[in-house]
């Protein structure tokens, strides 16, 4: 029965191939803006490559304290004091990073000044990132010890600051400072990754960062397992208890979370600093609802034109209606007739997507962003793809199989 | 087997009402042959179409084969009239798209339990019956009024139904194939199909078993034509 | 006329979906366009300052502290600056303009009435010279203020108003309570208004006061350098080495504010740009969506089209029937949009970013754009079924 079903869709699609090209049209550009949101919230909350460890770190991107009755109210990053006071020492972890956001800075070379972001990170950092190293060697432990002048950049960076080739070992001017280049790694556009220039903590102007509870850091928490992360997210929740503030009377009440990536966007999506459920599933849930509020419009346009293309067959619905299909079979048909459409337009609209995506990459929207067409974006557009397909297909459907045969056969004859 | 009772249907469009049966009582037995006459618009094609279960009365009684179909739902009347009925309709209604032999499967695709091997079997023995075995890969706006027709009733004995329920099946078609088409239908009914035709023509009816008049919706008289 | 209008009432369910699709893409079509003119509106609408060549020098002293920052800091910056020759004026302010930075506070206009929140900032005397503020009532703080118990403010009109009503603002005193400490105020001037966040910020209240290291603990972190027209970028270098002459141990992010600016609006029209893009492909679909009802439907009424001929009805006549219907069938839609839409400004849902101004251009906007996608839809059905030739769509089968 499904064969026929596929047969008799085959041909009503070859009758009118102007209105499959424009319904495939239609489901094509919807699919490819889906696609594509779901390949950059994936590349976000999943990523591969250089975060490749993601599914065994946990990161801390904010601390928040509050007064009594909630009156007042302060939200930062974490001071490096507070990641080596809470943080470092915790048990289950296998290692603690210290990282700072990145942050514009000025780049002096000879005769040339030019701009650049750069992060300040412990040897740690290092070893929960999974870069390519393109030259020279990464800071380890010895360096963030004795403190020296050093400091990393990536591809892109080490080709404007040096066009001629060999940047490992030269100088650079940043923050008064002078630093050697040491190594030079990928291009990479992460959340914890994202920088031009990485140095360690050691090379910022002074050192007061020590001392402070709050400041522009983050924290990143390798487990040994996959299977720690629960566990790692209570102790940090239970560090947090046991938080000191500068002014323990005005704020005594701390939070701060260990979270996946997908969390720290709904922390700071929702607003959610103060619980221990980041909100994640309503971010998702918000998401879905504004992907599926998306699909109305197109869906409609389909429902439309699968509207005339009902009344166009009416006989032949009639006809088959007489000689004994049922409503269920009729709507079936109606059903695989648009599902097939739509597996057609997702396929089509994962070509598309993956030209979209690297048009992305080269008109450089989002810096060294990498994006590309996997397995979870090819099984997202069939998800998308089948959804739609329903979505559209359902109220035709209904009304295909209420057709009145008598009407549909006076009708054309 | 087909009986109506004080059969009425109304058709409701708007703000005008059209009686378009009234109190219809009709019995056919097995095996005969009735033609329906009338002028246009006395409701002989709704009755076809309430005795075909493609419509249902407002009023009255439905009983096939001694069962009463009033409270069949619909997947009960799909079945019923796959098994039940077959339907030639005046202006043929094959699917365009379609070669013959598919055309004439139809009904079977519907039936269930049949196997494609076995489909194909029945709808050539259906096209044989009706002359057109070598015609089978055609498609249908490559045969002439006649052939597209003949196809069409092969199409509604494919499944061996106990009633053929024709509607005009003469009226798009000259009298040469006209008769041709006269011919298959007695023969079918010779070999023990049921038919009951619609037809505007006193020519054909009067080859016919049994003729029912209908005016402005009501049986007018019966007679019994004398045999051919 | 009214003849197309019953039949389009008889087709009504057919025509709903097809109503309801329309619908949906006017709402898109309005929802940029007002976003877009909301945009255009605040960005003509006065910033406050000029910020030409000035740069924005953001200090970045070791410890978050005020007392991390001496108060002789200010002068020796300022001295040290000045004697660059590129360099035309100096001013400190907390946070510096084209930064999304917002500092709030609470003031009242004596204690008993109510509280009233506005932005606020601390700005030196020389800022309105180094921004290019201009005031319309009253002047900038000058170093005659110094040693007044009372703290000199400069005001908003919209804070001026909140605060004072209809009455002058200028030398009448306010007062802020936060922090256990009530502090006064005295209004020594009232500028227009003071969008720091970039052409494209909601106007709110705001308050300037003046910043006076020598009386308090208060310390600013931003200094803004006004610099000859036409000094190159390159001056950063020159101006980096003379900052870390005054104090080396601390560190300098040095900016211009023009490319402050445009950060910040590229950053604030990227959703717009994003959103515009996405709707232009809806409509593209719609479009060809539209097209293909149409033409599914002039199909299917050839033989109506066929008998109308035969009566008599010419082939303009066809073609302005068709392209009728479908601008009337469109109209019930914009309509019906325009009602729903409508409570957004009536409700104030959107408070003022959807004002009436906004708010009827945006649906003109939309009501063209409309009309101008169904009349091309149309053009071409109609024009097509207006060349059949009546025999042969009377027989169409």
């Amino acid at each position: 029965m499904l064969r026929n079903y596929v047969l008799t869709a085959w041909k009503v699609f070859m009758r009118r191939k102007l209105f499959t090209a424009i319904s495939l049209l239609c489901i094509v550009i919807t699919l490819v803006v889906l696609m594509v949101t779901a390949a950059l919230l994936e590349a976000a909350v999943h990523p591969a490559g250089v975060e490749g460890r993601s599914d065994r770190f946990l990161q801390v991107y904010g601390i928040r304290s509050e007064g009594p009755g909630g009156h007042r109210m302060t939200t930062t990053l974490l001071g490096y004091k507070t990641i080596a006071r809470y943080l470092k020492p915790l048990k289950t972890p296998e290692r603690v990073a210290a990282i700072t956001l990145p942050r514009q800075v000025s780049v002096y070379q000879a005769e040339h000044a030019s701009e650049a972001s750069l992060r300040n990170v412990d040897a740690d950092y290092w070893k929960i990132m999974d870069f390519r190293l393109l030259a020279g060697r990464l800071p380890d432990a010895d360096d963030d010890r004795t403190g020296r002048m050093v400091c990393v950049l990536n591809a892109s960076t080490a080709r404007r600051l040096f066009p001629g080739g060999a940047p490992v070992g030269q100088r650079i001017e940043v923050d008064g400072r002078t630093l050697q280049v040491i190594g030079v790694v990928e291009d990479a556009a992460h959340i914890n990754a994202f920088a031009d220039v990485w140095a360690p903590l050691a090379t910022q102007p002074s050192t007061a960062y020590q001392n402070e509870l709050r400041g522009n850091f983050a924290a990143l928490l390798l487990a040994r397992d996959p299977a720690d992360l629960p566990a790692i997210q209570r102790e940090v929740a239970h560090a947090a208890t046991t938080f000191v503030s500068e002014d323990p009377r005005e704020l005594p009440t701390t939070w701060f979370w260990a979270d996946s990536k997908l969390d720290v966007y709904a922390r700071v999506l929702l607003n959610n600093q103060g619980r221990p459920d980041s909100g994640a599933a309503r971010l998702l849930a918000l998401v879905g609802g504004a992907m599926l509020l998306f699909m109305l419009l197109p869906a409609l346009n389909l429902v439309n034109l699968n509207m005339g293309r009902i009344l166009e067959r009416s006989a032949e619905i009639g006809v088959r209606k007489a000689f004994g299909a049922t409503s269920r079979q009729l709507a079936a048909q109606l059903v695989v007739e648009n599902v097939l459409l739509c597996a057609a337009g997702g396929l089509i609209g994962l070509a598309c997507t993956a030209l979209v995506l690297r048009w992305f990459e080269a008109a450089q929207l989002i810096p060294y962003l990498q994006v590309g067409v996997d397995f979870a974006v090819f099984g997202w557009g069939m998800l998308f793809a089948l959804v739609f397909g329903l979505l559209s297909g359902v109220l035709p459907a209904w009304a295909m199989s209420r057709l009145d045969p008598v009407h549909a056969l006076k009708g054309a004859a | 087997m087909i009986r109506l009772h004080d059969v009425s249907k109304t058709y409701r469009t708007d703000k005008i009402e059209t009686l378009a049966l009234k109190d219809i009582d009709l019995h056919v037995a097995r095996g005969e042959f009735v033609a329906m006459m009338g002028p246009s618009g006395c409701g002989k094609s709704t009755l076809l179409n309430v005795i075909g279960l493609l419509d249902r009365p407002g009023q009255g009684s439905v009983e096939i084969g001694g069962k009463p179909v009033a409270s069949y739902r619909d997947r009960d009347v799909a079945r019923l009239r796959n098994r039940m009925f077959g339907f030639v309709f005046q202006s043929f209604h094959l699917i365009a798209d379609l070669r013959v032999i598919d055309n004439v499967e139809l009904p079977l695709l519907y039936r269930g339990g049949a196997g494609g091997g076995e489909r194909r079997r029945l709808a050539r023995a259906a096209l044989e019956r009706v002359g057109l075995g070598a015609r089978m890969d055609h498609y249908p706006n490559q045969l002439s009024g006649g052939q597209q027709q003949r196809v069409a009733i092969a199409r509604a004995i494919v499944g061996q139904p106990e009633v053929l329920l024709a509607d005009e099946p003469t009226g798009n078609l000259d009298s040469r194939m006209g008769a041709e088409i006269m011919d298959l239908l007695l023969a079918l009914n010779a070999d023990g199909t049921t038919v009951v035709m619609v037809t505007h023509d006193e020519q054909e009816a009067r080859r016919v078993g049994r003729i029912v008049r209908l005016f402005d919706g009501q049986l007018v008289e019966r007679e019994h034509a004398h045999a051919a | 006329m009214r003849h197309l209008l019953t039949l389009t009432w008889k087709r009504k369910s057919r025509n709903l979906m097809v109503s309801l699709e329309i619908l949906l893409a006017f709402a898109i079509v309005f929802a940029i366009a007002a976003a877009g003119l909301r945009y255009g509106q605040l960005y003509r609408a006065p910033l406050g300052y000029d910020g030409a060549d000035t740069w924005s020098v953001a200090v970045l002293a070791a410890d978050g502290r005020d007392e991390a920052i001496p108060a002789d800091f200010y002068d020796t910056v300022r001295r040290a600056l000045l004697e660059l020759p590129q360099v035309r004026g100096v001013a400190f302010a907390t946070h510096p303009p084209y930064q999304m930075s917002t500092w709030t506070s609470t003031f009242r206009a004596s204690t008993g009435t109510p509280e009233i929140e506005s932005n606020a900032l601390d700005a030196s005397d020389d800022l309105a010279a180094v921004l290019g503020v201009k005031l319309v009532a009253g002047r900038w703080f000058t170093r005659a203020d110094e040693g007044d118990s009372a703290l000199p403010a400069v005001l908003n009109r919209r804070m001026a108003e909140a605060l004072f009503g209809a009455q002058p603002a200028l030398g009448r005193r306010f007062v802020s309570t936060e922090y256990h400490t009530v502090r006064t105020f005295r209004v020594v001037g009232v500028i227009e208004d003071f969008r720091n966040h970039g052409p494209l910020m909601t106007p709110a209240r705001f308050v300037i006061t003046r910043f006076a290291p020598a009386a308090s603990k208060a310390r600013v972190r931003t200094i803004l350098v006004k610099v000859a027209p036409g000094t190159p970028r390159a001056f950063e270098a020159a101006l980096g080495r003379r900052l870390q002459s005054v104090r080396g141990d601390w560190s300098y992010q040095i900016d211009t504010l023009a490319a402050m600016r445009a950060t910040v609006l590229k950053e604030q029209l990227l959703p717009l740009v994003v959103g515009g893009v996405i709707a232009s492909f809806m409509l593209a679909m719609v479009a060809f969506g539209l097209f293909g009802v149409l033409w599914q439907r002039t199909a299917r009424r050839i033989p109506e089209i066929g008998l109308r001929r035969a009566l008599g009805a010419s082939a303009a006549h066809i073609y302005r029937q068709i392209v009728a219907e479908q601008l009337l069938l469109s109209s019930f839609a914009v309509l019906a949009g325009l009602a729903l839409l409508v409570q957004l400004p009536l409700t104030g849902a959107l408070g003022e970013a959807l004002n009436w101004t906004v708010f009827g251009a945006a649906a003109a906007l939309s009501m063209a754009v409309i009309y101008l996608l169904s009349l091309l839809c149309a053009l071409y059905p109609a024009w097509h079924a207006s060349r059949l030739d009546p025999r042969a769509a009377l027989h169409y089968e």
